[in-house]
C-alpha cells in the first residue's frame, strides 16, 4: 500500500510541468565538473583497468583478457613484502603525525587568542612549496654533507660523514612525516575550533578537570576531523613513490615505486595496472571503513 | 563583620571585573543572596550581568573583590571545585552523550558509586518531567526538552547555587511562561538558592524573590518586584521597570512636605515621601507612570497639569496608549477608558495631570533617556 502510494505520488511529481525542465537546469550547472571527472579521472582509470586484464610480451601489449597479471600480485612475494611494509609505514607515519599533529592542532584551535592566523600559517606554509622540493631537501639534511652530519660531526661525535642516515625506510618515514604533518594538523585544527567554548566550561562546571574533559568531551567531539587527518595521512603515504624513489635505497621501497618500476622501466602496464587496482582496493577499503566512524562527515 | 552574613548563602564584596581591553564590566558590586532565595540579575546586555554571574561559577577572574560562598571564599577555586552549577543560555548539553551520560556527568566526575547514580539520575529526569528519556540524544529533544535536560543536569549534584544564565531566552513566549513556571517551582521545592539573569523584566518579575537591577556595571537597586515598581530607587530602575514618563524637571524649592518643581515650563508638585533622599534644588527627573495619568480637555481639581496636544494612539486591548506631545517634551498616558480617548483625536489640545502623591523625584543619572 505504502509503496504504491509512494510511486503514484513519485509519477504525479514528474507529471508536474515545468519540473523536469528544472532538474536539467540543475544537472546542466554540474556537467563541466563532470566533464572534466569523466575526461580526466573516469576514463583513463577506465583504461587502465582495460589494461589489468591483459598482458605484456617484448614490450607489446596483447589484448587478450586473462587473470594473469590478479593473480601474480597476489602469489607475488614482492608484492606481498613491499605492500605489508608500506602498510607498516603507513601507520607508523600516521601514528606519529597524530601525536605530533593533535597537540599542535589543538594548541592553535583552543590555546592561542590572539596570534590564531599566524599559527594556521605555520602550519600552511610548507605546503606552498612542492611536494618534489620538500622532499628533496632531507637529502640536504641526511647526506654526507648534510646538516646532520656536520653537526655529528662537530660535536665530535662522528669522525666523517656517515652514509647511514639517508637511502632507507627511516629518511623516507622522516620525509613522509614532514611533508604530510599539516594534513593531519588541518582537519583536527577544523573540529576542535567547532567545539563551542560552552561544553567545556559545562564540563568544568560539573566537577571534571582538565583530563576528564578532554577524554570525555574534547576528544570525542575531535574524531571526525582526526579520523579524516588519518585517513589522508595512511592514504598520502600508501600512494606515495617519490619519498621512496629519492630516499628510500632498497630497504624503502614502496608499494608506489614498484608500480612505477612496471609502468616506467619494465613497460608492463598490465602488470602496473592490476598492482594499481588492488592498492586501490585497499585504499577503497580504508576510506569506506573510516567514513562509516564519521570521518567524511560535515559538522 | 561575619555575623552580619549569616543566612547569607553567596556574598559578592567589591567586585569588579576589568577586561583586558580596558572595559570595566562589573564595577565595585555588593550583593548578597540570602539561602534558599530566588535572586535575579536584571538589566539590559552589557550591564555586567553575565560576566558577575561567570564569575561566580568561575570561568571569569575578579579583577578585585570576594566571593563568598557559605562562608568560604571562591576567588581561587577552579570551576570544577565550586559547590555552584550553572545552567547555561545555550544548554551546553554534550551532543555526543545521551540524556542519561550528561545527567549523570557530574556526579561521575566526582566518583558517585554507579548504584547512587543509577539513583539519582532517574529522579533528576522525573522532576523535570523527563522521565523515560534517558536513552534519547540532544539533537532529539525540542528546545524546551533540552533546557529541562540542562537544569536536570545541574540540580542532580545538589549544588548550594544554582546559576542560571538567560535559560529561557531562546524559546518561544508559550514555552518561556511554561519553564517560568517549573523553575519557580523547581526552586521553591528544592529550596535551593537560584541566581538568576534575565534582561527580560518580565521574567524577573514573576519569578524572583528579590531583583538585582544592574547598570553599566553596578547594582542601582536590590529589592522585591513589589518595591523596585513602586519605590524605585533611582531614575533608571524607573524607567526600566515597568513603562513610565522620566520627566526633565528643575526643583525649585523642597519644603518638609513637598517639593515644588518646574516641568515643561509648568508648575507641579511631589509628596516629600516620595523625593529621592539627598536631592537639593536644581536638575532631577520627575517620573510618573502612564496609567496614573488623566487627560482631558479642562481637568479641575489637580495641582499637576501640563498641555499638550495628542500626538498618536495605540489601542492595546485592554488599554489606550496615548502620546501627548508638550512643550519640551512627550508624556505618555495609559487610558482605560476608551470613550474617553475617542473624544480626542489627533491634533486636539488636551490636558494631562496627575495627583501630588503620584509622581517621583529622583536624581538624574546616565543611561535613563
Amino acid at each position: 500500500m505504502m509503496a504504491e502510494a509512494a510511486t503514484a505520488e513519485k509519477r504525479g511529481l514528474r507529471k508536474r510541468p515545468g519540473s523536469g525542465a528544472r532538474h536539467i537546469g540543475r544537472y546542466a550547472l554540474l556537467a563541466p565538473s563532470a566533464a572534466w571527472l569523466l575526461l580526466f579521472v573516469l576514463a583513463p582509470v577506465s583504461i587502465l583497468f582495460l589494461y589489468s586484464f591483459w598482458t605484456s610480451h617484448n614490450y607489446q601489449i596483447v589484448q587478450e583478457f586473462t587473470l594473469a597479471n590478479y593473480r601474480a600480485t597476489f602469489t607475488d612475494p614482492v608484492f606481498r613484502t613491499v605492500m605489508w611494509r608500506t602498510l607498516r609505514l603507513a601507520f607508523l607515519v600516521t601514528a606519529t603525525s597524530l601525536l605530533l599533529g593533535y597537540p599542535v592542532a589543538y594548541f592553535i584551535a583552543r590555546k592561542v587568542t590572539r596570534w590564531k592566523t599566524f599559527f594556521y600559517l605555520l602550519v600552511i606554509i610548507p605546503m606552498w612549496s612542492s611536494y618534489l622540493v620538500r622532499v628533496y631537501s632531507w637529502k640536504s639534511v641526511l647526506g654526507d654533507q648534510g646538516v646532520l652530519n656536520l653537526l655529528l660531526m662537530k660535536l665530535g661525535i662522528l669522525q666523517e660523514p656517515s652514509p647511514i642516515f639517508l637511502y632507507n625506510v627511516f629518511a623516507v618515514y622522516l620525509a613522509l612525516v614532514g611533508s604530510i604533518l599539516p594534513f593531519m594538523i588541518l582537519p583536527i585544527y577544523t573540529s576542535l575550533e567547532k567545539i563551542p567554548q560552552s561544553l567545556v566550561e559545562a564540563s568544568s562546571d560539573l566537577g571534571a578537570g582538565f583530563w576528564r574533559t578532554f577524554v570525555r568531551v574534547i576528544f570525542p567531539l575531535s574524531l571526525p576531523g582526526t579520523l579524516a587527518g588519518c585517513t589522508f595521512t595512511f592514504v598520502l603515504v600508501l600512494g606515495d613513490f617519490i619519498a621512496s624513489q629519492l630516499l628510500g635505497g632498497t630497504s624503502g621501497i614502496l608499494i608506489g615505486k614498484v608500480i612505477y618500476g612496471y609502468f616506467g622501466l619494465a613497460f608492463d602496464w598490465p602488470m602496473g595496472s592490476a598492482m594499481s587496482f588492488v592498492l586501490f582496493a585497499i585504499v577503497f577499503t580504508l576510506i569506506a571503513i573510516a567514513a562509516r566512524f564519521g570521518a567524511l562527515k560535515e559538522g | 563583620m561575619e555575623h552580619l552574613l549569616d543566612g547569607y548563602q553567596l556574598v559578592l564584596r567589591g567586585l569588579t571585573k576589568i577586561f583586558p581591553s580596558g572595559v570595566v564590566a562589573v564595577d565595585r558590586l555588593d550583593l548578597a543572596v540570602r539561602k534558599g532565595e530566588f535572586l535575579t540579575m536584571l538589566g539590559p546586555s552589557g550591564c555586567g550581568k553575565t560576566t558577575t554571574l561567570r564569575m561566580v561559577a568561575g570561568f571569569e577572574m575578579p579583577t578585585a573583590g570576594e566571593i563568598l560562598c557559605d562562608g568560604a571564599l571562591l576567588n581561587d577555586v577552579p570551576p570544577n571545585r565550586r559547590p555552584v552549577n550553572t545552567v547555561f543560555q545555550d544548554y551546553a548539553l554534550f551532543p555526543h552523550m545521551s540524556v542519561y551520560d550528561n545527567v549523570s556527568y557530574g556526579l561521575r566526575a566526582k566518583g558517585v558509586e554507579r548504584q547512587v547514580i543509577d539513583q539519582e539520575v532517574p529522579r533528576a529526569l522525573e522532576m523535570v518531567s523527563l522521565r523515560g528519556m534517558d536513552k534519547r540524544f540532544p539533537r532529539q529533544l525540542s528546545g524546551g526538552q533540552q533546557q529541562r535536560v540542562a537544569v536536570a543536569r545541574a540540580l542532580v549534584n545538589k549544588p548550594s547555587v544554582l546559576l542560571l544564565d538567560e535559560p529561557l531566552g531562546a524559546l518561544d513566549l508559550k514555552l518561556r511562561k511554561h519553564m517560568q513556571i517549573v523553575l519557580k517551582g523547581l526552586q521553591q521545592e528544592l529550596g535551593i538558592t537560584f541566581i538568576h539573569v534575565t534582561h527580560d523584566q518580565d521574567e524577573a518579575m514573576t519569578m524572583s524573590d528579590r531583583i538585582a537591577v544592574m547598570h553599566a556595571g553596578r547594582l542601582e537597586q536590590l529589592d522585591t518586584p513589589e518595591t523596585l515598581y513602586s519605590r524605585p530607587a533611582t531614575a533608571f530602575v524607573a524607567g526600566f521597570i515597568g513603562d513610565n514618563n522620566l520627566l526633565e524637571c528643575r526643583i525649585l524649592e523642597i519644603e518638609p512636605d513637598s517639593a515644588r518643581v518646574e516641568v515643561f515650563g509648568q508648575m507641579a508638585y511631589v509628596d516629600a515621601a516620595n523625593v529621592q533622599q539627598g536631592l537639593v534644588a536644581g536638575p532631577a527627573m520627575l517620573t510618573v507612570r502612564p496609567q496614573v495619568l488623566r487627560v482631558a480637555p479642562k481637568l479641575e481639581g489637580l495641582d499637576n497639569i501640563l498641555e499638550g496636544r495628542v500626538e498618536q494612539h495605540i489601542f492595546a486591548g485592554s488599554e489606550v496608549r496615548l502620546l501627548v506631545r508638550c512643550p519640551g517634551g512627550t508624556v505618555l498616558a495609559n487610558l482605560r477608558d476608551q470613550h474617553q480617548f475617542q473624544r480626542y483625536p489627533r491634533g486636539d489640545r488636551v490636558q494631562v495631570g496627575w495627583r501630588t502623591g503620584d509622581a517621583m523625584l529622583l536624581a538624574r543619572s546616565q543611561g535613563t533617556e
